[in-house]
């Protein structure tokens, strides 16, 4: 067992101030303090980020675009200020390029069925990979089906890491696209991005990065990068749920014909036919939710804030769990990817997932147990499901403490 | 709160019964897609009566237990026996009010999962592959 990992001390220190920032994780559930570990999931919300949405809601609640109004001016410029600081966020050239969706899940399905209508066709390839969310594999399905384009997976190591040399094989003149998450949900892979990118760039394949487990755990430059797309949900990040991002290449987005149909994405209409609107607004089509843009422009902030304090503690974090789980007995650690960050996945000899994450919730200990949306990686694994602890800027070792020391009693009951 | 794991569904989910070597009459599967969980179940029916009724698969304690005290009490039942207790178990696990359970025997301790609706589906996986089998 590695000795355990130091935790940052000057960090660690302002967790009960920002521990108090989140009032639902002072309660109890089932007679005990709650421990929320299951971060990956959605996050926790911050009082800055609740009152945010109260406060639009009390004071400047209003259609966008559409008024000339005070109201609608405010609500206009509210939600045009959060475009322009995600951007400054992912470091984008420019705010058109940042679309606002209900997710990653939307922003993905906006690029398959979009970007996918002009640029693939029957015998075209797209590239995924073993490590993938289903929202990252289902929407290339669909447009396989669709076009008669061909789906590639790059495999993986026993570990979790991606095949590099496989994935260099499977880049051909066919390929149209490459669609991989930054970090991989059930096992914490961070995958060598850049990379993955550089490479498809040398075959003249453009990238999309699933970013939903990336950006809350680490800072995200889409230039430095040289990404072409980059999808990610605001509820992962301490914003509300129902808004996400989608960044894209101005050049892509201008050649890609709209997503859906209706008000804000049309600059003018006739009945002989319709002209777009221009970037942005020509991928987002009828009121967007305007709220939660407010909330996530609010949870960029808190994050950026605190994102350089949070990495090392949740690196030291990392450490201890992993440790503190490999120590306890019957429990072992799903894959020993390279690099790892935000979630882990362990498994308990002879304990199916579910009653283990029963078991914990009695005893006040949130976790996931599952197939964490990727059932292709655990059959590649050779598992049916997995438990996972995930963790947000809130976490502490006491947490991790709490977690295994709740183990004893799901091995005398199961074991 | 009840208690959910009592010792009666461990042993089933310990040593589970009629699991395994399903033979050669007529099959179903079914998959809880929350955790890809499956089960198997077979039936032998003779003179419309259920007499041999087995299963296989991997699950959590409750799909297999609930699985497992299945087998146990549909055995020599007919089919319309054999809806009967899986109607009054259903009725039992979502009715509004905690039910009398008394007429269920041993598949009473199944109901302890009203007070855990996440695993509700757990329970009723073998349940649902039943009724398949049953329209069969
Ligand atoms: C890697 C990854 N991609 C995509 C998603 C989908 O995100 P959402 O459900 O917010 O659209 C998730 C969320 O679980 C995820 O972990």
């Amino acid at each position: 067992m590695n000795a355990p990992a130091s935790i940052p001390t000057t960090a660690a220190a302002k967790l009960p101030a920002i521990r108090e920032q989140f009032p639902t994780l002072a309660q109890t559930v089932h007679g005990k303090p709650l421990v929320y570990l299951d971060n990956a999931a959605t996050t926790q919300k911050p009082w800055c980020v609740i009152n945010a949405i109260a406060a639009y809601y009390e004071h400047d609640n209003s259609n966008v675009h559409r008024g000339v109004h005070a109201l609608s001016q405010r609500a206009t410029a509210a939600c045009e200020a959060v475009r322009d600081k995600v951007r400054a966020f992912v470091n984008a050239a420019e705010p058109a390029e940042i679309l606002f969706t209900s997710g990653t899940t939307e922003a993905i399905n906006l690029v398959a069925s979009s970007y996918g209508a002009n640029a693939v066709g029957s015998g075209d390839e797209i590239v995924i990979s073993t490590l993938e969310h289903h929202s990252n594999i289902v929407p290339w399905q669909l447009l396989c089906e669709r076009s008669g384009a061909i789906l590639r997976v790059i495999p993986i190591s026993d570990d979790g890491d991606l095949d590099l040399d496989a994935y260099r094989g499977l880049l051909n003149k066919r390929t149209r696209l490459v669609a991989v998450g930054h970090v991989c949900n059930a096992l914490g892979t961070v995958n060598p991005i850049h990379e993955i990118i550089d490479l498809a760039h040398g075959n003249g394949t453009p990238v999309l990065v699933d970013g939903a487990q990336a950006i809350p755990h680490m800072p995200v430059d889409v230039q430095a990068l040289d990404c072409d797309f980059y999808a990610f949900s605001g509820h992962k990040v301490y914003g509300p749920t129902g808004i996400g991002v989608l960044y894209g290449k101005r050049r892509l987005l201008d050649a890609m014909p709209p997503y859906q149909g209706g008000g804000d994405m049309i600059s003018s209409v006739r009945f002989e036919g319709t002209t777009y609107n221009e970037l942005p607004y020509k991928f987002e089509a009828g009121t967007p939710n305007i709220a939660g843009a407010v909330g996530l422009g609010t949870a960029v902030d808190f994050l950026q804030t605190h994102l350089p304090e949070f990495i090392p503690l949740e690196a030291a974090l990392m450490e201890y769990a992993e440790s503190a789980l490999a120590a306890v007995d019957g429990v072992t650690i799903v894959g020993a990817p390279q690099q790892r960050v935000g979630a882990l996945s362990f498994l308990i000899d002879n304990v199916h997932p579910h009653d283990i994450g029963t078991v914990v919730d009695l005893q006040g200990i949130a976790i996931r147990a599952g197939h964490h949306c990727a059932q292709p990686l655990m059959e590649r694994l050779g598992l049916a499901s997995t438990a996972r602890v995930s963790f947000g800027i809130y976490n502490t070792t006491a947490d991790i403490d709490r977690l295994t020391a709740a183990i004893p009693e799901v091995v005398r009951i199961f074991g | 709160m009840g208690d959910l794991y009592q010792d009666i569904l461990l042993d089933h989910h310990r040593n589970p019964r009629h699991f395994g070597e399903l033979g050669g009459g007529p099959t179903v599967e079914r998959k809880n897609p929350l955790c890809g969980d499956a089960i198997r179940l077979a039936m032998d029916p003779a003179d419309n009566r259920i007499c041999d009724l087995r299963f296989d698969g991997h699950g959590c304690a409750l799909s297999i237990a609930s699985a497992s005290l299945m087998c146990c009490a549909l055995r020599d039942k007919d089919a319309g026996a054999a809806r009967a207790v899986a109607a009054e178990l259903m009725t039992a696990l979502t009715a509004k009010e905690p039910p009398d359970a008394a007429g269920l025997g041993e598949l009473a301790c199944l109901t302890t999962v009203r007070d855990f609706p996440m695993r509700l589906n757990c329970v009723t996986l073998p349940w649902t592959a039943l009724d398949e089998l049953l329209g069969k």
